[in-house]
């Protein structure tokens, strides 16, 4: 396992080296600059600019610099936790973003747990009581779930939310909360209010994943393994986990390469219309913007994700999936 | 009918006691609910298992005995409902009082004591009946651990003893290994392991060996009959083979959908088959020894409609006619016949293939030589038989001999009238040529038939791809074949799902007809049958061969099936040729100890010819370094033929 490790580790390193270059170029793709983006705006405003305090800017930002120096002064600020300087904001990204990375992480891993805790007993349900009343009920929400634009259920659920609980619209604490340091108060505020957005987020993969888990269920159930492990006399609900519920986990394995990802990207949208201080609204500002370093830290936390993601995935496979680990090449 | 069953003639049995039965089966009716409504699998169904007795349940697929075997197992599927009878099981080994299975609920506690401790089944695939995620050591384990409330570390250690019970040749090891890391006749050990953990009263062989070699068919036939004399436990076995039957049973019991026709024991049975059923199937059985008869007789032959041939050989679009292949001539000249010219010929090949251990997490260089010093011939209008066990490079063979792979060294020759072309290296219109040429028949059935395409698609495609006539014509072409293989042409808008596998392997060979070829390459093309659909299959290639004039490479690892289709036999065994000759030479005079061992292991449908487990050494006998002189390979590894004359080589090593 050890030099396995060490390899996949190896090859993670690659791909965040290439995926940084490749950020960088995107993001310096649209014509101009920052600063042509901010003159602009000024301009906009009926305010002038003089030509020296541009010149003075565009060189304390190195943005006169050619873009290799550029691209290497930013990669190397990464290795060492600096991830540069919103422009915009005139703060460094790190202060800028710091809240909103822990923020983004916690709505996520919320809404993967929302999304497995519900799927999981439902998809079993589904897979072993197949057409029956409570397999095609479930059925039936599931693709709703997925039917429903993920916009609409966010305002239904705000609203509800309001309603019932009186829980502030939008936002993921209440707004005392919002420059205030972290405390008690604010953690059960956040709680709070996460689990419309995890609802909304995760409702859509909920729904797949059932689909997915009553199907590769299915597949299972009749296989010959079954009827040996039925024949020695296994209980059923031992036997249902121990032997075709592991075997169609592998799917879903290999999926949280996909899953963290999705989730980020996916919530973009909602974190907008939600107004949820995550990653998404700052990421849309700031590529409008033209705020290099903002939008840069951001996709690379994307891409970090998207490799963890990947490698998380790609091990729990050989943990749990012997034919992975050992049996790589030996197909016939 | 049931009487006969009730009273299986003198017991075999230590003493025969008042409760010298362990089982009793008495008028069992099962029914089945369908969507469509309720079919009745199984009707008044008796008969009596003798402690440590052998009994078998003879039948064809859809007979009902596998339902049986269910019913007495306690794992009848949910859609299945026991309508009448009872299944009835005597005092266990240990005491255990005597139940009615058929009374039990289906997963109530007490069936569950019963199922894997008291009753267990080796069941017939052991590719997919073990969890390729489990260890070998936690799957043989589980009975005990369930039945007995062992811990894991001492299920562990009684795991150990019971592979070394089933035989494993290193049980320490085998309980960290993964199924997939062993062999199938390694992986059938592990589940009647899995079987013995229980000491079960009642063991059930549902055709235990059916998707095994006929090598490994042995040993595991050796195995159980020898664990049944050790453990005292009663087995019954269930088979469409009676070559098992005969091997292995003192009684037997014949189904036909679902219903009883014969029982008793064995012997006078096959001696004097009653029932004209069981007379059939015991004609429609391949054997060694005897005389070849020209045709098997199966239970439901086809017969081919000469005209038919007629016309599919006028309407065959040959490139070019053939020159002096004799296409009515009788098919049994011998291989040495040199009137006709050679058709197919391998020159010194050799296929290697770079050897990758352990996938993921290591990785070493080294090859596996699959197919090495192959030299052969193969005369038109002549059928060589190739027989080998899994694994001993015949497939890897047939695809170089297609083209599919390129061999590491050596030429495959073929000669369709215009001189030998080697295939690696024919321009694109002469390999298409030979594509058309050269068709290839399928072990599975199931597989190699596209589920989503109708028959007619299935059968006019390969005349599409070759652009072989207009849409019209192909369709004509598509119904003239069926009617060919004895199927309906108006099946053409059907899919494969809706045939049984007989009639899908006929197909195959309707397909492989289409483009007109010379040589037709079977790949174990009845291995997956019942043997009455078997012999029906076997009589179609013979006659379509006479009919057409076809050239046939016949793999299989049966030997007794190669014997009724081929006129010479060439045997392989790790990569090498072994022994080349005449098919009735061959089989009454080998001379190479794996040939012998390949002959010994096939079970003859006679109960008077058991081979008792000492003679085989089969495991040996496939171990080209435990050959003796002169036939063990050289220091190099290589063999060369030696000739005895009448056609027949054989294979020593080193200089002759």
């Amino acid at each position: 396992m050890g030099p396995y490790l060490i390899r996949r580790a190896g090859l993670m390193a690659l791909t965040l080296a290439v995926t940084s270059v490749l950020v960088f170029v995107i993001i310096q793709l649209p014509p101009g600059d920052y600063l042509t983006t901010y003159i602009e705006e000024l301009r906009a405003q009926g305010e002038m600019v003089p030509p020296e305090r541009i010149d003075y800017m565009r060189e304390q930002y190195g943005l006169d610099r050619p873009l290799v120096e550029q691209y290497l002064v930013w990669a190397g600020g990464l290795l060492v936790g600096d991830l540069g300087y919103s422009f915009e904001h005139s703060v460094p990204v790190r202060a800028l973003i710091g809240d909103v990375f822990i923020l983004t992480l916690v709505v996520n891993v919320a809404t993967v747990l929302f999304v497995y805790i519900v799927a999981f007993p439902i998809g079993l349900y589904t897979a072993t009581h197949r057409y029956s009343v409570g397999d095609y009920g479930l059925t039936f929400l599931g693709f709703l779930g997925l039917a429903t634009p993920n916009f609409l259920l966010a305002l239904i659920l705000l609203y509800l939310s309001n309603r019932w609980f009186g829980t502030s619209i939008g936002g993921l604490m209440d707004p005392e909360y919002l420059d205030a340091p972290w405390s008690i108060g604010k953690v059960l505020s956040v709680i709070e209010h996460l689990w419309v957005p995890v609802v909304v987020i995760g409702t859509a993969g909920t729904a797949a994943m059932i689909r997915r888990l009553r199907a590769n269920l299915l597949d299972e159930l009749h296989r010959p393994y079954v009827t040996t492990a039925r024949a020695k006399g296994v209980p059923p609900t031992r036997l249902l986990v121990k032997y075709p519920l592991r075997m169609a986990l592998n799917p879903f394995v290999a999926d949280i390469g996909n899953l963290l990802p999705q989730l980020v990207s996916g919530s973009v949208i909602v974190s907008a219309i939600m107004s949820l201080p995550t990653t998404g609204p700052l990421l849309l500002r700031a590529l409008a913007a033209q705020d290099y370093y903002v939008a840069g830290a951001m996709l690379m936390f994307l891409a970090v994700l998207t490799v963890i993601g990947q490698f998380v995935s790609d091990v729990l496979l050989a943990v749990l999936d012997p034919r992975i680990r050992l049996g790589g090449g030996l197909a016939k | 009918m049931t009487a006969a069953a009730a009273r299986p003639g003198p017991t075999t049995g230590p003493d025969a006691t008042p409760d010298a039965d362990i089982l009793r089966v008495r008028g069992l009716t099962i029914d089945f609910r369908l969507p469509t409504g309720s079919l009745r699998a199984v009707e008044d169904v008796g008969f009596t298992l003798r402690r440590g007795a052998c009994l078998a349940l003879v039948g064809e697929s859809g007979s009902g005995k596998s339902t049986i075997a269910q019913c007495i197992q306690g794992i009848l599927p949910k859609a299945a409902r026991v309508a009448g009878g009872a299944v009835a099981l005597g005092t266990g080994r240990h005491g255990e009082p005597p139940v009615e299975i058929t009374a039990l609920g289906r997963d109530s506690r007490a069936m569950l004591a019963l199922r894997g401790n008291r009753v267990a089944t080796v069941f017939q695939e052991p590719m997919t009946a073990l969890s390729p995620l489990h260890t070998i050591g936690d799957q043989v384990g589980e009975p005990l651990r369930l039945h007995q409330g062992l811990s894991r570390r001492q299920a562990d250690t009684a795991v150990v003893d019971l592979l070394a019970q089933a035989r494993f040749p290193d049980p320490k090891a085998a309980v960290r290994m993964y199924p997939f890391e062993l062999s199938g006749g390694l992986r059938q050990r592990a589940v009647i392991a899995i079987a013995l953990a229980g000491e079960p009263d009642v063991l059930i062989a549902d055709e235990p060996t059916t998707a095994l070699d006929v090598t490994t068919q042995a040993e595991i036939l050796a195995l159980i009959d020898l664990l049944r004399r050790e453990t005292g436990m009663a087995v019954l076995l269930i088979t469409h083979d009676l070559g098992v039957v005969a091997h292995m049973a003192a009684h037997m019991v014949v189904l036909h959908r679902g219903r009883m026709l014969e029982a008793g024991p064995v012997a006078p049975l096959f001696q004097d088959p009653g029932h004209p059923y069981l007379r059939a199937l015991m004609g429609a059985v391949p054997r060694v020894s005897g005389a070849v008869q020209a045709r098997l007789t199966p239970l439901r032959d086809i017969r081919i409609d000469p005209a038919l041939l007629q016309s599919l050989r006028q309407g065959t679009p040959a490139p070019d006619a053939l020159p002096d292949a004799p296409p009515d001539g009788p098919p049994d000249g011998p291989p040495d016949d040199d009137a006709a010219p050679v058709m197919l010929r391998l020159d010194a090949l050799e296929k290697h293939y770079p050897l990758r251990h352990g996938g993921l997490f290591r990785r070493d260089g080294g090859t596996v030589q699959a197919v090495r010093g192959v030299n052969l011939e193969l005369r038109a209008g002549t059928c060589l038989g190739l027989v080998g066990e899994s694994g001993c490079g015949k497939t890897t063979l047939m695809r170089l001999i297609t083209g599919a792979l390129r061999p590491t060294v050596g030429r495959v020759l073929f000669d369709s009238g215009d001189g030998p072309a080697d295939v690696a290296h024919m321009d694109r219109a002469r390999l298409t040529r030979y594509r058309r040429e050269a068709q290839y028949i399928f072990q599975d059935p199931f597989a190699s038939l596209n589920p989503r395409m109708t028959v007619r698609e299935l059968l006019t495609e390969p005349m599409v791809i070759h652009g072989v006539g207009t849409a019209r014509a192909r369709a004509d072409r598509a119904a003239e074949l069926l009617r060919i293989v004895g199927l309906d042409a108006r099946m053409m808008g059907r899919h494969p799902h809706s045939f049984s596998g007989g009639q899908r392997q006929r197909l195959s060979i309707a397909r492989a007809l289409a483009l007109g070829p010379r040589l037709l390459l079977c790949d174990e093309p009845v291995s997956a049958l019942d043997v009455s659909v078997q012999a029906q299959v076997l009589n179609l290639l013979a006659d379509l061969r006479t009919a057409l004039g076809l050239t046939m490479l016949f793999v299989s690892h049966n030997l007794a099936v190669v014997r009724h289709v081929a006129d010479s036999i060439v045997v392989m065994c790790a990569g090498r040729l072994v022994e080349w000759a005449p098919a009735d030479v061959l089989v009454n005079d080998a001379r190479h100890p794996y040939t012998r061992a390949l002959l010994s292991a096939v079970p003859e449908p006679d109960p008077h010819r058991r081979v008792t487990p000492g003679e085989l050494g089969v495991a040996r006998a496939s171990d080209p370094a435990a050959w003796p002189a002169p036939y063990r390979p050289g220091p190099d590894g290589r063999t060369q033929w030696r000739t005895l004359g009448d056609g027949h080589v054989v294979a020593v090593g080193g200089p002759a």
